[in-house]
């Protein structure tokens, strides 16, 4: 069935989503025209046909866009189709997201065509305007710049979408409270942005970048600038002011955007730097992890199955923050550092014969009358709690030792308050056959007493175990 | 014999003992009402640091200044390495991990508005890919070693809302980390 061009792309304009999905899938295979002919046959049945359009059934079928030129190319046996290729562009002219941004080959392409130009018009070509073949190489010159002027356009237009999309998505993962499950692909696509699009296009437009000869050839190539100014600059030499200053003026075009993609790098580049120290800090956690994982696989195999990580392991030596830091318990901590061990004998025996040379008229002592040390009423109300839990005989195992010393201290006690129960707990916490056995969850609690509120985390006694004393 | 220096404040000089001595780390601050406030034992020390590094020489420690926060160590021991600082590394990283593999920020652990909460470190003594690293750094029960360890020993806070952020000890530890790690150049370079 023949239907006018003008109503496919009418209807086909009402089923953008089918075309975006169509150009997703040529971008995700770079270099490749075609698409599966079943990928299309599913999105005309989803979007199409679902929608009960009549016309639209009908004229964006396989068959009408094959009949009415829409698709240039089918094969049946590869199941693909190749659409035409303005269609495609349509749609990526309507969304900017879609716009295919040039990459440094479109940029070298665009610049050697007009270095090509420039040299065939100041080797073989005579500045002479009505010559048929001056004509129509100034037609393809202009035809070269206008090209190059819209796609320039255009990628701007698209880098900028981008660059959009991604402040979104990372002014998004900003927000969202510590969230950073996009952090990463976010970095490598603020990554592939940059170098892949941005820095091409601003290499293309700055008219300093340097340019090697090209193989085979001693003679510098040009840049597009270079190639631009020395066209206006030639036609203006042989009288040609009005073709020199139109070449001029298109150039001064071209260049209005380098100013634009400068912008854009500027925040693309913050982007990718924020990001970078996040995917750098999860790297160094990867790695320092990833040895201690290797550590430990060691000890998978053989004898060593039953074996405990060593404490001078590479993957903790590494680390010198805490290298040292000492157990937690008192016990046995204090000595005296005496550096010269040897000469200890000659120290004391010095003192002593000092001692006893000063003191040689020394008077009988008196007898010397011991003071009781003097307590605060606080402490011996603790230390009498500490007493009684000492004499109490404890069970074996406790859901909640603090709910326990409450019930038990409140029976035993006339005058019981809650600052007897924190003795209580200081009791268990230094006495080492209750300390071991006690076990913290992260459970918070609350025990209101005589106008007074503790708050605590739940901790249990649990049953003596061999295995169960964390090594402090 | 020499006078000891006026300058020294002996209540806080026990205080600071207390912590030294029971393993703990004096963090230059400390979290008050989900605000890091100045620590005066910290201060203290800064103050009358060559007095303290004497004091604790003389008793076979080294007092070792690390960039915001002290600690103890022996000073001839027969071994550095020793298993509390295998454990509170170990346990440290665990957290680390499971934190940036669970789709959070790093920044997590450090800010006071986020922390660790309680779920999240049951889930992790769950973890059946944490067991194995548990079980082999002599970890019987990380809940315990997470409060024995890190809580007490002052290398993370116990916020507001009931999570836990690393302290400044706990953040020089990560520090090191990043600071070490060298990525290759193709990701650093822009």
């Amino acid at each position: 069935m023949k239907v006018d061009r003008a109503t496919i792309i009418q209807t086909a304009l009402n089923y953008k989503q089918v075309f975006y999905k169509l150009i997703d899938y040529l971008d995700s295979s770079p270099g490749s025209s075609e698409i599966l002919q079943s990928l299309y046959i599913n999105l005309y049945q989803k979007y199409v046909v679902s929608s009960g359009d009549e016309m639209a059934i009908r004229v964006l079928s396989l068959e009408s866009l094959q009949k009415n030129g829409l698709v240039i190319h089918s094969d049946n046996q590869a199941g693909t189709l190749t659409l035409q290729s303005f269609i495609i562009e349509m749609y990526r002219f309507i969304d900017k997201k879609r716009i295919r941004e040039l990459s440094h080959a479109d940029f070298e392409l665009i610049r050697k065509n007009l270095q090509t130009l420039c040299r065939d018009f100041e080797n073989s070509l005579s500045i002479s305007p009505g010559h048929d073949k001056y004509d129509e190489a100034l037609i393809t010159l202009f035809d070269t710049i206008d090209t190059a002027l819209t796609r320039i356009k255009l990628n701007v237009e698209s880098l900028t979408a981008n660059a959009d999309a991604i402040g979104a998505r990372y002014k998004a993962m900003d927000n969202s409270a510590f969230r950073s499950v996009d952090s990463l692909t976010l970095h490598d696509d603020s990554e592939k942005l940059y170098k892949r699009f941005i820095i091409p296009c601003l290499e293309f437009l700055s008219p300093n970048t340097p340019m090697k000869p090209a193989v085979g050839s001693a003679e510098p190539q040009l840049t597009l600038t270079k190639s631009m100014e020395r066209l206006s600059e030639l036609h203006i030499r042989r009288g040609e002011s009005f073709i020199g200053e139109r070449i001029q003026y298109k150039l001064t075009a071209i260049r209005s955007f380098y100013k634009d993609i400068s912008k854009i790098e500027k925040r693309v580049q913050r982007y990718f730097r924020t990001l970078s120290d996040e995917r750098h800090r999860y790297n160094a956690i990867e790695d320092a992890f990833n040895a201690l994982m290797g550590d430990i696989e060691e000890l998978r195999h053989g004898k060593l199955k039953n074996t405990q990580l060593a404490t001078d392991a590479d993957s903790i030596t590494r680390h010198e923050s805490f290298t040292g830091l000492k157990k937690h318990s008192l016990a046995g901590c204090w000595k005296i550092n005496w550096y010269d061990e040897v000469n200890n004998s000659n120290l004391i025996e010095e003192w002593v014969t000092s001692m006893v040379d000063n003191y040689k008229d020394i008077s009988p002592r008196s007898e010397i009358k011991q003071l009781k040390p003097v307590t605060s009423p606080e402490n011996e109300r603790k230390i009498h709690v500490f007493r009684m839990l000492h004499n109490k005989s404890w069970p074996d195992e406790l859901d909640n030792i603090y709910i326990h010393c409450h019930e038990w201290l409140k029976n035993e006690l006339d005058d019981y308050e809650l600052s007897d129960l924190l003795a209580a707990y200081e009791f268990c916490s230094s006495i080492s056959a209750i300390e071991t056995r006690l076990k913290h969850h992260f459970i918070k609690s609350r025990i209101e007493y005589g106008g007074y509120v503790l708050n605590y985390h739940d901790a249990a006694l649990t049953r003596i175990s061999s295995n169960s004393r964390e090594n402090t | 014999m020499n006078e000891i220096p006026i300058n020294i404040n002996f209540d806080k000089a026990s205080a600071i003992y207390h912590e030294l001595m029971n393993g703990r780390v004096i963090n230059k601050t400390d979290l008050i009402n989900n605000n890091e406030k100045e620590n005066e034992l910290y201060i203290e020390i800064i103050n009358n640091l060559n007095s303290y590094k004497v004091q604790y020489a003389m008793s076979g420690f080294e007092l070792v200044a690390k960039p915001g926060f002290f600690f103890i160590r022996e000073a001839n021991p027969e071994s550095i390495h020793t298993k509390p600082v295998k454990k509170i590394q170990t346990l440290l990283l665990i957290i680390a991990r499971y934190i940036t593999t669970s789709g959070y920020k790093y920044d997590l652990l450090t800010d006071a508005s986020g922390g660790i909460s309680p779920e999240q470190l049951a889930d992790i003594a769950s973890n059946a890919d944490f067991s194995e690293i548990i079980k082999r750094t002599g970890i019987d029960d990380l809940m315990t070693t997470f409060r024995t360890h890190l809580l007490e020993r002052g290398l993370m806070y116990e916020t507001g809302r009931g999570t836990f952020i690393l302290s400044v000890a706990g953040r020089h530890f990560f520090d090191e980390i990043f600071s070490r790690y060298k990525p290759s150049d193709e990701d650093t370079k822009l």
